[in-house]
């Protein structure tokens, strides 16, 4: 690695993330992110999917800047509502829950919320370093790669996406097929077929991104949180916060816990399909083991709330190193961002640190920049947080839609897009009734005519010999990785971590 | 435990996909191996959506594992009418957003769309709906139209 381009880069990147409209709108994607992501139900799956129509106008870097804050903002969010409530935002702050809430009901939940900022900024700080270090690195080797060695890696994404999420994992390859096949709407680009398109000319250019991910995930959520709707609701009463300063002994117990937890979450977001969940998972779990008998864990033991919350922001982090580098997203989000960057006419691949220098480091840059806000502003404004969570269902849920909706008119006028997105509704309520994920869904439907290209490239290059995956030695140890984990999954010891990991 | 039987439409859901879009694909020249034609790979990702819900409906809900044990129940007893009317009060709210942006404005169209969308919830109340859909129907002016600077119309449209 050599240091001179680092820190050319990260100059670069430092230009571009301190232009004031930049800090300005990733201020208000961490604002904005935190505001939703706060809000019962929603995860930052749906907060992004939500807000993405309304970055589209902006300029590609500063729209990717937004959303990067809009996704820390709603991860913070989410472990707002774990620490205080008891509710997690998404499966992500799941065990952030145990832990928090315990020092909640210490009456130290303001201490936690503190561990939890600082933790996250800790791994934050570290995970951008890691991406500046590694990006180029990796860019450089993949440049290496040809098309057989794409379409291993991305069927080794899918599958891993499918392997290490949660729930079941036949459910989980048949929402792969059929994400590819959505992948496959619109217009062939070899031979200008249209396929699939039933004579909508709007389907042309494939499925309209937007109201695809606003469908699966904003309105099918609405739809099933009404179907369980009662007459009457509980009203949130939150806890009483304390003061935000940890003492001397939380801290110590918090610090060496985040630092180990960075460390799992660096190295889990690189997997596909694990990022965040996972890292904060395993984080906990080390935790425990690495604590022995001086633990406290689920009666408010601070390495509880700092080790998961480090792990899942590190692993937030890093799960951008694949999309940066490779043009491979890792997860739901990473596929968002694909989405938003598609939209603003960027291919995200090795290409973009040489072509698109300024917006490569201005958007690492940014995700610095973007922690360090949620530090300074969101602090202090928990309680604006804790009265969020006090509106009612009635109210909120016509204002998600709205915002949806306008959101998605204004991507491009079109009333189509709007039909579209509650047919997705529909059908994302409907896999939500038969227990399947949606992200592997949306994960395939980006890389669907990503894979087809390579594969038919392949195909081409070796006459039709499919021998090509396995004679080149990096595509056959991307084949032989796939089929191991395939393979993991009816092996017993495997089976009994998920079910453990995915208890909850 | 309640049986989970989620399988059985998925399952059938699948292989019913999977099969017509195999069926809209015969249209699209096949090609061969070297040198692919638009059909190949569509028929052959609808195989594998039709061969994955035949997999689902003979394991059985048992998701590949002999373990069923403390699984989720299946979802709580489900109220239809509660159902029903979430559906219809969200669908035709968004129909009616789709339909209604252009020729009455975003002003009334969001008013609408808010008291259509609240009849989805028991507990909605007259009031507060009304006096949501109208703050909605001016922020979502202001922001969109007015910050934003997005070309929809705010008015209805006099022709």
């Amino acid at each position: 690695m050599d240091f001179a381009s680092l820190f050319s880069g990260l100059g670069i990147g430092f230009g571009v993330a301190l232009d004031p409209i930049n800090i300005l709108f990733a201020f208000i994607g961490c604002l904005v992110g935190t505001l939703v992501g706060v809000l019962p139900g929603l995860g930052p799956t749906a907060t992004i999917a939500i807000l993405l129509p309304m970055t589209t106008s902006l300029s590609p870097v500063t729209g990717l800047i937004t959303l990067a804050g809009i996704y820390y903002g709603a991860q913070y969010g989410g472990s707002t509502t774990s620490i205080l409530l008891r509710l997690p935002g998404e499966a992500s702050s799941v065990v952030t829950v145990l832990d928090g809430h315990g020092m909640t009901r210490k009456g130290r939940g303001g201490a936690a919320l503190a561990i939890a900022a600082w933790g996250s900024f800790f791994a934050g700080t570290v995970g951008t370093l890691f991406i500046a270090v590694l990006g180029p690195a990796v860019s450089a080797l993949v440049l290496k790669f040809g098309a057989p060695e794409y379409f291993m890696l991305m069927v080794l994404g899918l599958v891993a996406s499918v392997v290490l999420a949660q729930g079941s994992v036949i459910r989980a390859l048949a929402m792969v097929a059929l994400g590819l096949l959505l992948g496959l709407v619109g217009t062939d680009p070899n031979s200008g077929q249209y396929r699939f398109t039933f004579g909508a000319l709007e389907l042309l250019n494939g499925i309209p991104f937007v109201p695809l991910v606003v469908g699966l995930f904003g309105i099918a959520d609405i739809l099933v949180a009404l179907e369980k709707a009662t007459k009457s609701e509980e009203e949130v009463r939150p806890a009483a916060i304390g003061s935000l300063w940890p003492t001397r002994q939380e801290a110590r117990r918090a610090a060496p816990a985040a630092a180990r937890g960075t460390l799992i979450g660096l190295i889990l977001g690189l997997l596909p399909g694990g990022g965040a969940l996972m890292s904060s998972f395993v984080a906990y779990s080390v935790e425990k083991r690495v604590s022995g008998k001086d633990g406290d864990f689920g009666n408010g033991d601070p390495a509880g709330v700092a080790a998961p919350e480090a792990a899942n922001n590190a692993g937030a982090q890093t799960s951008f190193l694949p999309l940066l580098t490779l043009g491979i997203p890792s997860n739901a989000v990473m596929a968002l961002m694909t989405g938003a960057m598609l939209l603003q006419g960027i291919v995200p691949g090795p290409k973009i640190m040489t072509n698109q220098p300024q917006l490569f480091w201005g958007l690492i840059v940014s995700m610095w920049i973007g922690n360090l806000m949620l530090l300074v502003i969101n602090l202090p404004l928990v309680g604006v947080w804790v009265k969020m969570l006090k509106i009612r269902y009635t109210i909120l849920y016509p204002i998600i839609l709205i915002v949806s909706l306008v959101g998605i008119y204004s991507v491009d006028y079109s009333t189509f897009d709007v039909f579209l997105t509650a047919l997705f509704g529909l059908l994302g309520y409907l896999l939500q009734r038969w227990r399947c994920e949606a992200a592997p869904l949306v994960l395939a439907v980006v890389l669907g005519p990503m894979m087809e290209e390579y594969f038919r490239r392949a195909m081409l290059i070796a006459r039709g010999d499919a021998g090509i995956f396995v004679s080149r030695p990096l595509s056959l140890g991307l084949l032989v990785i796939t089929l191991a984990m395939l393979a993991s999954i009816l092996a017993p010891n495997v089976r009994r971590f998920r079910s453990k990991a995915f208890q909850e | 435990m309640q049986h989970d039987t989620t399988y059985r439409p998925l399952g059938a859901a699948c292989i019913a996909l999977g099969l017509l879009a195999i069926w809209i694909a015969s249209d699209y020249p096949y090609g061969s191996v070297t040198a692919m034609g638009p059909g190949f790979v569509p028929t052959a990702v609808a195989a594998l959506l039709a061969l994955l819900g035949a997999l689902i409906l003979l394991d059985g809900g048992k998701d590949l594992s002999r373990q069923p044990e403390g699984e989720e129940p299946a979802s709580a007893p489900a109220d239809s009418l509660g159902r029903l009317r979430a559906m219809l009060s969200i669908g035709v709210a968004i129909m009616l957003f789709g339909l209604a942006v252009k020729p009455l404005g975003l002003g009334l169209t969001v008013f609408l769309t808010v008291i259509v969308a609240s009849l989805g919830h028991p507990g909605t109340r007259l009031l507060p709906t009304l006096l949501l859909a109208a703050a909605l129907a001016v922020a979502s002016c202001l922001i969109f139209v007015v910050l934003l600077s997005q070309s929809i119309p705010m008015l209805p449209r006099i022709d």
